[in-house]
């Protein structure tokens, strides 16, 4: 068992009897999911960000969920609905076993428009410039007009994707010119450790 | 475009030598590495040159080992799975590690495979206190499942 932040405790499949920590809420893995990390301070970061901030009763969207830790979390934390958008078949088929192992009610789907509705919370802890820039005018479409986005964002790591990736040196103005032409703005940077949170709303 | 390349990967983690198969008309990030035997990484390379291509290796492709470990996967995709999945938990590891204790580097990570093929991991000329080592475990096995990494 692995504690997540504040609220949250990690357990692998293996320990799905095991007693739970008053007060904590659990999110259960499947094992041998080789995308992303289990453990990731940043990823706690948000989970004590999204507990923080009071999500029951909320729409949420979880874009590139990979195996699903973020929507599992917000089920967890009472926002219903709960979506989860992933494009890629394996991590597809991970999340879709690690809601089931975690009974929530998740809804899985590979795009956007197939939610065919908008939320409350549309988060994207991806932190990967392409697929920011390719994804937030969907994003933004996707958004409440009172909604809000969430973005992970690490400049080195967008500034270095730019560089290598994109082939321009200002990846972050890219980005900044994006949302301005998606109609979306930067309210709110939570800095923690090395990352920073970009609260987006509507322009 | 079907699989026109071929790279005979050796990995860290043992001795074994494996053709693998991809698509070098991708960008590096998006190649899929499949297995193949010797003699389908032949006909491949083989294809290439009947083309008339110039700049491709004349010489015959050599051939794929099994290391000791790995011998009862015989040269199968198995081999492969066993293989790219010892290695990626080599991998694995030292960045879950690193995640629990950020002042962690490549040098002071020591891995080792065990008998029963168990990833031994020692952390050396760094102190890692034990609670963070329990948390690296935990982490390990929620990761992998447990009894496959045992951080020592």
């Amino acid at each position: 068992m692995l504690e997540l932040g504040g609220t949250f405790v990690l357990l692998g499949k293996h320990e799905l009897n095991d007693p739970v920590q008053a007060g904590k809420l659990p999110i259960y893995f499947n094992p041998g999911y080789i995308e992303d990390y289990v453990f990731r301070p940043e990823r706690n970061d948000l989970l004590d960000i999204l507990a923080e901030r009071g999500i029951a009763g909320k729409s949420v969207v979880d874009v590139g969920t990979g195996a699903g830790f973020i929507a599992i979390a917000c089920a967890r934390l009472g926002a219903s609905p709960v979506y989860a958008v992933e494009n890629d078949d394996y991590p597809f088929q991970h999340a879709e076993a690690n809601f089931a192992l975690n009974q929530v009610d998740v809804k899985l789907i590979r795009r956007f428009e197939d939610a065919g509705q908008v939320f409350d919370l549309v988060i994207n802890n991806m932190n990967v410039l392409s697929s920011y820039l390719a994804l937030l005018p969907s994003m933004a479409k996707a958004m409440k007009h009172d909604g809000s986005m969430f973005l992970e964002v690490d400049e080195q790591a967008l500034h270095r994707q730019a560089i290598t990736e994109q082939g321009i040196p200002h990846g972050m103005h890219l980005l900044e010119a994006t949302m301005l032409t998606s109609g979306v703005k930067v309210v709110k940077k939570i800095k923690v450790s090395s990352r920073e949170f970009w609260e987006v709303k509507h322009a | 475009m079907p699989n026109n390349a071929i790279q005979l990967w050796s990995p860290d983690t043992c001795d074994c030598m494996i053709h693998l198969a991809y698509d070098d008309t991708l960008p590096p990030d998006q190649r899929v590495f499949s297995y193949v035997t010797r003699d389908e990484a032949e006909a491949i390379i083989q294809a290439r040159r009947n083309a008339g291509e110039q700049n491709i290796n004349r010489n015959p492709q050599p051939p794929a080992r099994s290391c000791p470990a790995h011998l009862a996967h015989g040269f199968t995709a198995v081999l492969l799975d066993k293989v790219r999945g010892e290695n990626q938990r080599k991998n694995m590891a030292l960045a879950l590690a690193q995640n629990v204790v950020n002042t962690l580097s490549f040098a002071n990570y020591s891995w080792s495979f065990d008998s029963s093929r168990v990833l031994q991991v020692r952390f050396m000329n760094i102190s890692v206190t034990l609670q963070k080592k329990n948390q690296i475990q935990s982490a390990c096995d929620i990761q992998f499942g447990p009894g496959l990494i045992q951080i020592n």
